[in-house]
């Protein structure tokens, strides 16, 4: 289907720009900020001023270096919708809500540095208490944002489910792993009901069980989205050598 | 049984590859649960003992019932359908649906029970436990239900003959799922010492 062609190399691009989201965030979130883990909910309003305090500089080049990559989430995922429309008959319902989804998400990714890089501003003349409930509310927006991001993963597994092509355009695999992640990252709405545990903002399951299913299934989309524009280039590339030999 | 037989009995997996993903993968989450809360056990075993000593273990055990029940009955209609027995299927869903919504209706009253003892998950450790855990083993049990309703709408829509049954061992697979979770929970809040 010639209208239904992708371009290889923007979408391979675009696949990357996800793998330099993760990159970005182990570099700025875990090293530059020490974010990772957060800072614990338990903390006293002055015991996290100061950390904002003795931090600023780091997190003022972290959070610029996020606001660059996090941009990157609507880049990546789009690279994914490419194939959804192509695995789709008729009206491209998945593919339509998905592209709707993708531009909400990058508005939570885009708010916490940019929140967090308010914070660093001035944290000397903040009052620690405001401090304290902003800094809550940037991992709130991370963690509590949960909800949309399974939506695309069941969308992507639904698509795939329905996919008409033969052999599939993702193996049904994918499917289900889409489908597990959607389910896993579901413990992520417990931060509101906790401040210390396993199921606070920096706890086990809450933050780094979340947290590395989340971004595992961005670094494993990826593997699985390079080796698709892969085989479409050999596909497109075998009626061509084809031609060429019948030539020669 | 005949050594053939048997061994092509025990090469059959049943369902679909993709679904052993999503159970393994299941199974890894829960894993961690477990460990997670025999880890804080081990720090204050009192007050997970008297945690226990609040649960009502009979309502426990009828959910457990329940639950084995309904896993008959959607083994069974696996069967039936393998031996192309028409409306059978549908039937033993059916009955493992209603198993399902009576586990639900048993968390319910179990549920209000312990609020209106004033016991809620910020209440200590153990009931944070407590109801993260059946919370979340109850979503299973949604999801598991609307794979049943799913089942049983594919398997009305055609003529059994026309019955993929691979389809049916892959949703099937998740409600045993669902049963397993249960049991290691059972054990693990309302049993174990």
């Amino acid at each position: 289907m010639q209208s239904q062609t992708v371009d290889g190399t923007v979408a391979k691009a675009f696949v990357l720009s996800g793998v330099a989201l993760v990159a970005s965030l182990v570099l700025t979130q875990g090293w530059l900020m020490g974010f990772i883990p957060p800072p614990s909910p338990s903390l006293s309003a002055e015991e996290l001023a100061q950390i904002f305090i003795d931090r600023k500089v780091g997190i003022r080049i972290g959070t610029l270096i996020q606001c660059v990559c996090y941009t990157f989430w609507s880049t990546w995922a789009i690279s994914i919708v490419f194939f959804m429309r192509r695995m789709e008959r008729g009206v491209p319902l998945l593919t339509y809500a998905s592209i709707a989804n993708i531009g909400g998400g990058y508005v939570f990714f885009l708010l916490m540095p940019i929140t967090w890089a308010a914070l660093a501003f001035r944290p000397e003349a903040m009052d620690p208490k405001f401090l304290q409930i902003m800094n809550d509310w940037v991992w709130f927006i991370f963690i509590l944002s949960w909800p949309p991001f399974a939506v695309f993963m069941i969308f992507i597994a639904v698509a795939i489910f329905r996919d008409h092509n033969v052999p599939t355009v993702f193996p049904r695999w994918v499917a289900f792993f889409n489908l597990w992640c959607a389910v896993l990252i579901v413990p992520a709405g417990l931060i509101e009901f906790f401040k210390t545990g396993p199921f606070a903002y920096d706890g086990l399951i809450s933050f780094w069980f979340v947290f590395i299913v989340f971004f595992g299934w961005i670094l494993v989309m990826s593997a699985a989205t390079l080796k698709v524009i892969a085989a479409d280039k050999r596909a497109a590339a075998a009626p061509r050598l084809a031609m060429e030999a019948q030539r020669a | 049984m005949p050594r053939g037989r048997m061994q092509a009995a025990a090469a059959h997996i049943p369902g679909e590859p993709g679904i052993w993903l999503f159970i393994g993968g299941d199974i890894v989450l829960f894993s961690v649960l477990f460990v997670t809360f025999l880890d804080y056990r081990a720090a204050d075993p009192v007050l997970f003992g008297a945690g226990r000593g609040h649960l009502n273990q009979l309502l426990g055990l009828l959910n457990t019932l329940l639950m084995l029940t309904s896993s008959w009955f959607v083994a069974s209609g696996v069967e039936a359908a393998r031996r192309r027995m028409a409306g059978v299927p549908q039937f033993c869903f059916g009955v493992a649906l209603s198993c399902g919504a009576g586990f639900g209706v048993v968390k319910y009253f179990e549920y209000a029970a312990k609020v209106s003892a004033g016991i809620t998950p910020t209440t200590d450790d153990f009931f944070m436990f407590y109801f993260v855990y059946t919370g979340i083993h109850m979503i299973h049990v949604l999801i598991g239900m609307a794979v049943l309703w799913a089942l049983i709408g594919y398997t009305r829509s055609r003529p059994i003959e026309a019955v993929n049954v691979q389809h049916l061992e892959t949703g099937a697979s998740f409600w045993h799922l669902v049963d397993l979770l249960w049991i290691v929970l059972f054990a693990l809040l309302y049993l174990a010492a």
